[in-house]
């Protein structure tokens, strides 16, 4: 285990488990292991772990905007996943890490909200999305979005009957359609790491390098969906050159196609 | 294989297992408790038996992989590092217990009077520690909550490791007397309570394995 | 209720679909039909006694690296995680206690349940359940060793088909052990659902809400017991319901033996774990004598340098 090997020093922390800079580590993805769920993943990046779990809801849409769904995201760091974080509502950075994933999921525009309504001012579907993180060890986010989005691709959604006359709802379990997804949005984490005047790119960092590198969570997110860029996040730390920059950025464009495969092979393997 | 491997590692033990009768020839050790004349496991681990010559007994005890979550007991020797220093007293927190390090640090304090076991009244806490070092205590009854009391009334306990004030970081002192350290760059002299180490014998010295025995030494330590 | 500002929030007046589809009318008598079989046999064809085999996935802190114990149990569907942390100081604490506090949490996922969506924030079921377990694992474990200090037990239930507790009390126990907390015995729990004059051993979430909503006046409710094996105590009992003496001797007794058929698996369990850890250990003790090694060599050779220089 990589906890044991702590020697305090910063050399130690680049071979921590034997990676280099710029090395992702394993990902394992399994998706609909929650049956109580109505869509759910479970992914393992290296040691973290993120479940995340979908329940479907009806409400009446908004009044200003009859004709769009409701998908509510929520990323949870329970206190069962590091000793970092206490029992009791929301810290702050469970509050950043969830409000980055939900920005990112809306902005992507991955999921066209007006699928999500049934009858126009009447009934809508709302998507629960909740990710809970099991084990904290750095790169949450990345961990996060390839839980929702092959949750969210997995999801199937009943088919609502509405009597617009007697506003009476019968759903039929037994048809179901799959909720169109476009776009699947992946983001990397990276630690910058000041080291005399250069700095190091850590790709994918641990969260005993997070820590190294200054505070919770990871310095850089970037975030990539069809080759575009959707996010760039950057939390204090030390500078980055353009080149560095530039680096980064190819790194992510190529790990989400990576990622991208590694969702779409999974869930042609499950159905 | 199972087996090969089994045999490799010693004799597995899990919570609540009957290790032997409790008489005068076993005595409980650490990772153990006594229960109605026997003696039970509490950890997961592997058995170990040690002769006491003193007693002539065997004593079990059972070694678990993980260091146990124990805390400080009463008579351990334990490495702290000096935060405060004021003029009754001294701030720490606790690092190691005898030779596991602890995961929490958890806060100790020094008082004036338990610093030295001469000249009591006259002791000056400044004259003895300064932030940052490194030193050896033997801990006290605990009486109150969240704070556990050391003494360093021991020839073999004080200062261990520390820097002069001024001195490159990572430069550590060298003892020149009981009372005095040097800096082998500067050659500045600061006066220390310093501890009298002795690398050889330090671990039966100082880290007695019997529970019982601690406070034993520990009378000897408060006279 | 109040709204929680802290995290996003769904419109208010949402509705679980599942209210709308056939299933959700069903009545009692519907619903035993459906849970037994017409050869006396449960859904998912286990006999009346027959416990859900115990497969375990029990990774030490391969399962939760950030935490000094922790394990993971499957029960069928029924997925519980749990993970202990080293004592810490009690925060509003003025009393000096010569035992320790263990300090429990259960959590429901919020997707962990059939029916509605589970709040995020910890409602009285929840609390029910840590003081259960709290309870139950108090007497298992050496509290005299760490006065004045708590040790953090976590319990996160990711998928619930019934028999929470005694999962989460034997998940609570393997972790308490992989943390080398000391304990007096493992702990070992079971459940059991009675109604009418069915007793099922250690009840799907179905067959507890069926145990439940029976309200004929007869005997039904949940019992949730757990035994510390070597010492032969019982260290938790848990009630729900009404039934006669009688009944529930009869059920004390199943409950016993089914505590006892887990005591083999969860040792098991713990002896691998065991294994593995120092196997780890050996492994991590190499690595170390061989950096060290190298570190050496690079040092004579800087040496070597230096003295020519």
């Amino acid at each position: 285990m990589t906890s044991n090997t702590h020697t305090g020093t910063t050399v130690t922390i680049f071979f921590e488990d034997g990676r280099k800079f710029n090395d992702q580590r394993d990902i394992k993805l399994n998706v609909n292991a929650i049956k109580t769920a109505d869509a759910s993943a479970v992914v393992k990046c290296g040691n973290t772990t993120v479940v995340c779990g979908i329940k479907l809801e009806l409400a009446k849409p908004k009044a200003e905007e009859p004709d769009v769904g409701f998908l509510v995201t929520n990323v949870e760091l329970l206190p069962l996943c590091s000793s970092k974080f206490r029992p009791g509502p929301p810290s702050d950075h469970a509050q950043v890490i969830s409000n980055i994933v939900s920005d990112i999921v809306t902005n992507s525009k991955c999921i066209n909200l007006k699928d999500l309504c049934i009858v126009p001012d009447k009934l809508s579907w709302v998507l629960y999305c909740d990710m809970v993180c099991m084990d904290y060890d750095g790169s949450v986010v990345d961990a996060c979005l390839i839980t929702l989005m092959s949750s969210l691709k997995t999801l199937l959604l009943p088919s609502v009957s509405f009597d617009v006359e007697t506003e009476e709802i019968k759903v039929d379990t037994t048809i179901k359609t799959p909720l169109p997804v476009n776009g699947l949005p992946i983001a990397t984490s990276f630690a910058v790491y000041q080291q005399l005047s250069r700095s190091v790119i850590l790709t994918d960092p641990t969260a005993y390098e997070e820590e190294m590198c200054g505070g919770l969570g990871a310095n850089l997110i970037a975030c990539w969906n069809k080759g575009q860029l959707c996010g760039v996040f950057k939390f204090g730390g030390s500078n980055l050159s353009t080149e560095n920059e530039k680096e980064t950025l190819a790194l992510a464009k190529q790990k989400s196609k990576l990622v991208e495969k590694v969702i779409n092979i999974c869930i042609e393997n499950k159905s | 294989m199972e087996t090969e491997t089994i045999k490799e590692v010693g004799k597995i033990c899990i919570p609540g297992m009957r290790l032997s009768s409790s008489d005068k020839g076993h005595l409980s050790g650490p990772g153990t408790y006594e229960l109605k004349g026997y003696i039970y496991s509490m950890l997961t681990g592997v058995l170990k038996t040690e002769e006491d010559e003193e007693r002539k007994a065997t004593k079990i005890c059972v070694v678990s992989p993980r260091t146990p979550s124990v805390l400080p007991v009463t008579g351990d020797i334990v490495t702290a590092k000096v935060t405060v220093v004021n003029s009754r007293q001294v701030n720490c927190i606790i690092l190691c217990v005898g030779p596991s390090p602890l995961v929490r640090p958890y806060r100790g304090i020094l008082k004036k009077e338990d610093i030295k076991f001469t000249d009591k009244d006259r002791i000056d806490p400044y004259k003895c520690f300064r932030p940052g070092d490194i030193i050896l205590a033997r801990v006290l009854p605990m009486t109150e909550i969240h704070w556990y009391h050391l003494s360093t009334a021991e020839n073999e306990l004080g200062v261990v490791i520390a820097t002069a004030e001024g001195s490159p970081q990572g430069i550590s002192m060298v003892p020149i007397s009981w009372s005095e350290m040097q800096c082998p760059k500067t050659l500045a002299k600061e006066p220390r309570k310093v501890a009298r180490v002795i690398p050889e014998n330090i671990n039966q010295a100082l880290f007695p394995v019997d529970s019982k025995e601690p406070q034993k030494q520990n009378g000897v330590g408060n006279k | 209720m109040p709204l929680d500002y802290r995290r996003f929030n769904g419109p208010e007046d949402s509705v679980s679909y599942r209210r709308f589809t056939e299933d959700y009318t069903k009545d009692y008598k519907q619903f035993l039909d459906e849970l037994i079989d017409e050869n006396g046999r449960r859904k998912g064809g286990r006999e009346m006694d027959e416990a859900r085999t115990l497969c375990m996935f029990f990774a030490r802190t391969g399962m939760i690296s950030q935490a000094k114990g922790s394990s993971y149990i499957e029960l069928k569907r029924t997925k519980v995680a749990c993970s202990v942390f080293d004592p810490r100081e009690i925060v509003h604490q003025n009393e000096y206690s010569t035992l320790g506090q263990l300090y429990c949490e259960v959590k429901f996922a919020p997707f962990s349940c059939r029916g509605e969506r589970k709040a995020l924030v910890p409602d009285s079921d929840e609390r029910a359940l840590s003081v259960a377990l709290k309870k139950a694992l108090e007497p298992a474990v050496c509290r005299h060793l760490f006065p004045n200090y708590q040790i953090d037990i976590f319990i996160y239930i990711l998928e619930n088909d019934g028999a929470c507790l005694p999962a989460a009390i034997n998940a609570a126990g393997l972790a308490l052990s992989d943390a080398a907390v000391p304990m007096y015995d493992i702990i070992t729990a079971s459940s059991v659902a009675i109604s009418g004059d069915k007793i099922f051993v250690d009840p799907t979430d179905d067959e507890e809400q069926l145990a439940i909503r029976n309200h004929d006046g007869v005997n039904h409710g949940v019992i949730t017991m757990s035994m510390l094996p070597e010492l032969q105590q019982v260290s938790d009992y848990r009630q729900i319901g009404s039934m006669d003496a009688d009944c529930v001797l009869n059920a004390l007794s199943i409950l016993e033996k089914e505590c006892k058929k887990i005591v083999p698996y969860v040792q098991r369990v713990l002896v691998q774990n065991a294994i593995n850890s120092f196997e780890q250990q050996k492994k991590l003790e190499e690595e170390a004598k061989e950096r060290e090694e190298a570190l050496n060599a690079k040092m004579e050779v800087w040496k070597s340098i230096l003295n020519v220089g």
